[in-house]
């Protein structure tokens, strides 16, 4: 399945940790293209690897052999910061826990990303405050975290992931840490997401969330299961 | 970037106050002590040179021994005797220099037995001649100055210091008394007012017994050389051209040739001010140094607690790293709120040092000295140790590796 389309192409990745004959062998070798407007989900038993993948996917992981084409350039071999740069332009991150920073207000989270982007200072505030509302926010730009329900946190933690309209959005668990009605309302959102064109790969063990996808793809020890 | 740093680490200053209150405790008592050490000791040191001034401008000092360097102490202080210089060279000077207006031999001093009715007591006694008194504006609290013919003569006639006067007399006048310098009773005529300072050229006159030059040669030392001679300049101007004269007289007395050295040494006013002035510069740069090492500790203090800052937002710095900050953002980041800390510190210390050194001056009795080399001064220590000990904590989070950040609880 070759495509032009491809944003992004794994081809024979291998990941092992630590050294030599004791290295543990936690992805074996997996080739997947990930094209624009996907919607791809990928499920696993705990230590599959589905996290390795993600991370490996979301460049803060740099495999230990095969290629990776963002956009068919090949990015394999790329710096830290260089991976930085592009992971702030192209790549938007969900965490199940949020992650969003304690001590500062719901618009200053979602600006975070501009920071290091250059984007001027005045320039900020209005993006942050516009994606907000986007995502029924407009109302809480000013609210500290602990002020925000657990759904409402995962609401600002997409604001910030999409602030650069990234290439891909990656949710890891997206819905792990919520109740069963705000794990609804952030699926039908990153379900909406998706309609409007944005690609996403969701890392998640619940079989309800991954039906939502397009695409399955389902991990066993460091394999694509086909 | 640089401003976003400052806008990040004030953020995260103000959110942990107590921790960032004591961070800047450390900061501020080291910096500040440095600034209270170079005021006092600059306090101190002027006060010093003050009552060296108010001695007198036109003075001259020629005493016996030459010295090896230009600046050192002369050989009699260094404790060798030296013969050469006599009252003859004194009159010498008397008669035929021109740029001389008053010549006041002194001898060594000497510790005695000093004897009131049944009392006994170690003094120091010293000859010394009565223009001695009048040319460094001496005051007496009671009695008189030794007369010309006292003055010339082999007369037992003392004048006290006061603190002298205080333990033989209490609140009693002394003059008219007589006191037992050796095997000879003395009349005492006067008494010196006590000297507001503890510093004088000759050492403590507030507990030296002083009689003429020739009594104390022949009675108590038995000696007939000196150990210097006080001389006054007709002007502050001529002060070199007389010294060149005192020396060519000098020279001549004591028959050296071209090719000797000179056996005595001329020192001004303003050789003891330089001599003073570079020994409480040293001391004031070693209490600065003192300081120092608190300023260090301080420092320690910091990087200390940068050090628990970086590991307790390990998650924010993976959290951060994922979102885009490259590894220069993140060592930024910390460095700037370290050197935040300091600069607020230095402010404060600047407040604190200069209050304090007010206060110290209040006490001391000097006037305050606020060295304006302060403030750069403050500022430089508190950027460099904010460098010094900001850089190793930055970096260590700048090369966290950003899942291991991340994933981090």
């Amino acid at each position: 399945m070759k495509s032009k389309d491809a944003i992004i192409s794994l081809k024979n990745v291998r990941k092992e940790f630590g050294m030599n004959s004791q290295a543990t062998k936690v992805i074996n070798g997996i080739s997947l293209e990930i094209n624009k407007g996907d919607y791809m989900a990928i499920t696993g038993a705990s230590g599959s690897g589905k996290s390795t993948l993600m991370y490996i996917v979301g460049l803060l992981l740099q495999p230990t052999s095969g290629e990776y084409l963002l956009n068919n350039k090949n990015i394999t071999k790329l710096s830290g910061d260089e991976l930085a740069e592009i992971r702030n332009k192209k790549i938007g991150f969900i965490f199940q826990q949020f992650n969003l920073l304690p001590k500062i207000s719901a618009w200053e989270n979602v600006a975070v990303p501009l920071i290091y982007s250059h984007v001027p200072q005045s320039e900020q505030k209005e993006r942050a405050i516009k994606a907000l509302s986007e995502i029924g926010l407009g109302d809480r730009v000013d609210f500290y975290p602990n002020q925000l329900s657990g759904g409402q946190q995962q609401r600002v933690a997409i604001a910030r992931a999409l602030i650069n309209n990234p290439e891909i959005l990656i949710a890891d668990e997206p819905s792990g840490a919520l109740d069963s009605e705000s794990t609804k309302q952030i699926i039908k959102i990153l379900d909406g997401l998706n309609k409007k064109g944005q690609t996403i790969l969701i890392i998640t063990h619940e079989a309800d969330v991954a039906k939502h996808a397009k695409r399955h793809i389902i991990l066993v020890d460091g394999l694509i299961k086909t | 970037m640089i401003k976003e740093s400052f806008r990040h680490s004030f953020r995260s200053l103000r959110a942990n106050k107590m921790r960032t209150s004591l961070t800047l405790l450390g900061i501020v008592i080291g910096i500040s002590s440095v600034i209270i050490m170079l005021s006092v000791g600059r306090g101190a040191q002027e006060l010093i040179l003050d009552q060296i001034r108010g001695i007198g401008s036109q003075l001259l000092m020629v005493t016996a021994g030459g010295s090896a360097q230009e600046m050192g102490p002369p050989a009699a202080i260094e404790g060798i005797i030296v013969k050469t210089l006599t009252l003859r060279d004194a009159e010498a000077i008397e008669n035929s220099a021109k740029y001389i207006k008053v010549v006041a031999p002194i001898t060594n001093f000497t510790q005695t037995r000093i004897r009131k009715g049944n009392e006994e007591e170690i003094y120091t006694v010293q000859g010394r001649d009565k223009n001695f008194f009048t040319s460094r504006d001496y005051e007496f609290a009671e009695g008189r100055n030794f007369t010309e013919s006292e003055n010339k003569g082999v007369s037992k006639v003392a004048i006290l210091g006061a603190t002298i006067k205080d333990d033989l007399f209490k609140n009693f006048s002394a003059v008219g008394e007589y006191i037992r310098i050796g095997e000879a009773n003395y009349r005492i005529i006067g008494v010196l007012k006590k000297k507001e300072s503890a510093l004088s050229i000759m050492g403590v006159d507030d507990e030296t017994i002083m009689i003429p030059v020739k009594t104390a040669q022949k009675n108590v030392l038995g000696q007939d050389f000196l150990f210097g001679i006080s001389l006054q300049a007709s002007s502050e101007e001529d002060i070199d051209l007389a010294k060149a004269e005192v020396r060519r007289i000098i020279r001549r007395q004591h028959r050296l040739q071209t090719s000797e050295e000179d056996d005595f040494k001329i020192s001004s006013q303003q050789d003891a001010l330089a001599m003073i002035e570079t020994f409480t510069s040293l001391l004031t740069l070693f209490l600065a140094a003192i300081a120092t090492i608190s300023l260090i500790v301080g420092g320690i203090g910091i990087m200390n607690i940068m050090l628990v800052s970086v590991f307790e937002r390990t998650k924010e710095i993976g959290l951060l790293k994922a979102l885009g900050a490259r590894n220069k953002d993140i060592f930024y980041e910390f460095l700037v709120e370290t050197l935040v800390i300091m600069i607020i510190g230095a402010f404060m210390a600047l407040v604190i040092g200069f209050g304090v050194s007010y206060l110290a001056a209040k006490i001391g009795g000097w006037n305050t000295i606020l060295a304006p080399e302060s403030i750069p001064l403050a500022l430089i220590m508190a950027f460099g140790f904010g460098i010094i000990f900001g850089v190793y904590p930055a970096l260590k989070a700048a090369k966290l590796d950003p899942i291991t950040a991340l994933r981090f609880e």
